[in-house]
């Protein structure tokens, strides 16, 4: 991972709504993209190609990483083939960095749509 | 159906990538599929097709991690190859063909010089083997049988092989066997007999000793089996027909059936001898 976390900003929507998803707890790839649907209501469907395409450039960043499951720690539903995802400490700050330069993009976008108020006749 | 092409798009994308997410996206597939909403994942692949192979270079390159072991009983498989083998790999396992293939044509080559017995069902070959030793088995299977094929040059014909210049000509291989091969070639082994290019066979050709008297031709050709087969008319010589007619009257002397001759059935019946010989030696 670069040093400043800064450094990877702005992160993609697809990035960033990942995750998102992963700050609460570990997931597998079709939790991910419940998850970012639930996160945006319905507004952006994350595919699994574009998913796991971000997953292997997050992974290899080093801000994602992939969690190997006991057998007794799965449910009997669990699916084999599923594999789960863990958001790493870089990705932690990197997805802090992001939230923030985004606060500072809506603080500003607050103000400036403040100051440009129409004002009435 | 729409798993199988959707199975193909996951096949063409980068070994890779396949490997690691294949099985995820075919079971995020099987979950679509079962809420019926499978056409945008057809898009979505085909746009992860293109994504993979034109912007993701890099990752192409990088080898395939290694899971960790799992900590529970269940085994595990690393697939470590990609889709194809290292150059090096190709050269070894070329060279390492090569050499395999190079020792058993050696050894096929260097294996005649040795006695090799051969056991299996019998009639495998007609014309290599001298003795046949049949065991018995149980009734319902085939009777084994051993054969020992000499070595070559260590077979020396028998007396009466060597004495009947046609038998020599049939036994081609010097087996003292005419075997199946060599009835259907007989014709043309008889005509290297024909030293006068008359196509057709005296009894002097045929190994009667000169001079003789007056009708020993119509006897030699009648006392000897092979003779008195070939020579269908009996007038005392093989004629050009007879010599093409010689693998059917040959095999009329086949008297076990076995598709060859032995020397058994070649040599002259001692009865039958004296029954040929009485008439014309009551005539002398």
């Amino acid at each position: 991972m670069k040093d400043d976390p800064a450094g990877y900003l702005p992160l993609s929507p697809a990035a960033l709504h990942i995750l998102l998803a992963l700050a609460g707890e570990d997931l597998h790839g079709y939790g991910i993209m419940q998850e970012v649907l639930r996160q945006s209501e319905g507004c952006y469907k994350l595919g699994p190609g574009t998913l796991y395409d971000n997953i292997q450039r997050l992974t290899a960043q080093g801000l994602v990483q992939e969690v190997v499951r006991r057998a007794v720690d799965r449910s009997g539903d669990d699916d084999p083939r599923r594999r789960y995802y863990r958001l790493t400490p870089d990705g932690r700050a990197v997805l802090s960095a992001e939230i923030a330069r985004l606060e500072t993009v809506v603080r500003d976008g607050k103000l400036r749509m403040q100051a440009f108020k129409p004002r009435r006749a | 159906m729409f798993r199988f092409f959707y199975n193909v798009l996951l096949r063409l994308h980068p070994a890779r990538f396949r490997q690691r997410f294949g099985q995820e996206m075919l079971w995020i597939f099987d979950q679509a599929a079962a809420q019926g909403r499978t056409t945008p994942l057809f898009a979505d692949a085909l746009l992860s097709l293109w994504r993979q192979w034109t912007l993701r270079p890099q990752y192409r390159q990088q080898p395939v991690p290694v899971n960790p072991a799992p900590t529970d009983s269940l085994p595990s498989f690393y697939i470590g190859a990609g889709d194809t083998p290292r150059t090096s790999a190709l050269i070894h396992g070329g060279v390492l063909s090569l050499i395999a293939f190079s020792a058993v044509c050696y050894t096929l080559s260097h294996s005649n010089s040795h006695v090799f017995p051969l056991v299996g069902s019998h009639n495998h070959s007609f014309s290599h083997f001298l003795e046949t030793h049949s065991v018995s088995a149980a009734p319902t299977e085939l009777s084994a049988q051993v054969k020992m094929k000499p070595e070559p040059g260590t077979y020396r014909p028998s007396l009466y092989f060597r004495m009947m210049p046609v038998l020599m000509a049939l036994d081609i291989d010097q087996d003292g066997i005419i075997s199946a091969s060599e009835i259907a070639n007989s014709a043309v082994a008889l005509l290297a007999l024909d030293k006068n290019h008359d196509n057709k066979l005296s009894a002097e050709e045929c190994g009667l000793g000169t001079p003789h008297p007056a009708g020993a031709a119509l006897v030699f050709m009648r006392l000897h089996p092979v003779l008195a087969a070939l020579d269908a008319n009996h007038d005392g010589e093989i004629s050009a027909s007879e010599i093409l007619n010689a693998p059917a009257a040959l095999l009329s002397l086949d008297k076990n059936r076995d598709g060859q001759l032995s020397e058994a059935e070649l040599l002259p019946d001692p009865a039958a001898l004296s029954r040929s010989l009485e008439p014309r030696s009551r005539d002398h």
